[in-house]
């Protein structure tokens, strides 16, 4: 179970719900994940098209939904769209995401810092995204940040996890749970930071934009899956040197 | 009267003197949409109570697709 402040979730994988060919796609990605997270933007309706309700037919039961506050550029905005989120009546839980940098979509931390202790202090359950700066992660976690969310590499990136020396080390410092967002690729991505012992995953991209998107999110599940039980079962130590799992007999003729 | 929504003038109708009238005015009563007036992020119960005045600035939004 994954526990963030006061929700649990059987699913490690929190999925995105951008960038989908289609909503029939998207709906049975959803299934093969078997999430129980998804997450969500917040757009200005266009008054002359309304179109259909996007969140409409989505089980509340089945699925909480975790709003973002992309298209923020300040505390001060993010705060807004966290407030109009909450609004909705429907989920307390957000996703702090202020971007500073726009080739990069790296978040600002000054300002992601700042909304999050503001949201905190309205008793929201907020989860900032942020660098992989250890550092950041644990000032987040001063805050009281009910979990972390480093990413993994540049949102949308596929890059993977370009620096396992400061997710290690996030995760070990870390007393909330360390949820990996952004710049996953491939399934391996998301082992490999479920073996380093983070407690859940947060994609899109990866998912959205495969191929097929229904295998791939079945993929993640498996992945994560196996990520999480191979680090409960406790890895073997890294070592320079071989050590033989057979027996070495001299067989030499004497 | 007339009202700024989502950074645009709309001049409305004065029957249009609430946030719920506002809804159903633009057939939103029966889509998932988050309101903000003058600022404040608005409960469903806030709505029901709020009278629009000329000026005021409203920002409706809904959630869409996101990561």
């Amino acid at each position: 179970m994954l526990h963030i402040g006061n929700y649990s979730f059987k699913s490690r994988l929190l999925l995105g719900t951008g960038k989908y060919e289609d909503g029939q796609t998207q709906q049975e990605a959803v299934l093969a994940s078997r999430t129980n997270v998804l997450t969500f933007a917040l757009s200005r309706i266009d008054l002359n098209n309304i179109g259909p309700d996007p969140i409409e037919h989505l089980s509340r039961e089945k699925f909480t939904l975790l709003p973002n506050t992309a298209g923020a550029k300040t505390a001060d905005e993010a705060v807004r769209l966290a407030r109009l989120a909450r609004s909705s009546g429907i989920c307390d839980m957000i996703k702090v995401e202020v971007i500073g940098d726009p080739p990069t979509l790296l978040p600002n931390p000054v300002e992601t810092l700042k909304a999050t202790e503001i949201l905190l202090n309205e008793g929201f359950t907020v989860l900032p995204y942020l660098s992989d700066d250890p550092m950041l992660a644990k000032e987040a976690e001063a805050l009281g940040a009910h979990a972390i969310m480093p990413g993994a590499s540049p949102i949308g990136s596929g890059l993977g996890i370009v620096n396992p020396y400061n997710l290690h080390l996030i995760i070990e410092q870390s007393k909330v749970p360390v949820i990996v967002d952004a710049g996953i690729g491939a399934p391996h991505d998301a082992c490999e930071a479920m073996q380093y012992g983070a407690d859940g995953i947060l994609l899109n991209s990866a998912v959205a934009k495969a191929t097929d998107p229904i295998k791939m999110a079945n993929a993640m599940r498996l992945a994560i899956l196996a990520g999480r039980e191979g680090y409960e079962a406790g890895r073997i130590p890294k070592s320079n040197v071989a050590t033989a799992s057979s027996p070495q007999e001299n067989w030499a003729n004497s | 009267m007339n009202i700024i929504i989502n950074q645009k003038n709309h001049n409305l109708p004065d029957s249009v003197s609430s946030i719920q009238e506002l809804r159903r005015h633009f057939n939103l009563l029966n889509t998932n949409v988050m309101i903000e007036h003058n600022g404040v992020a608005l409960t469903a119960d806030q709505q029901s109570h709020i009278q629009l005045e000329s000026g005021d600035k409203i920002e409706i939004v809904r959630f869409v697709g996101g990561g």
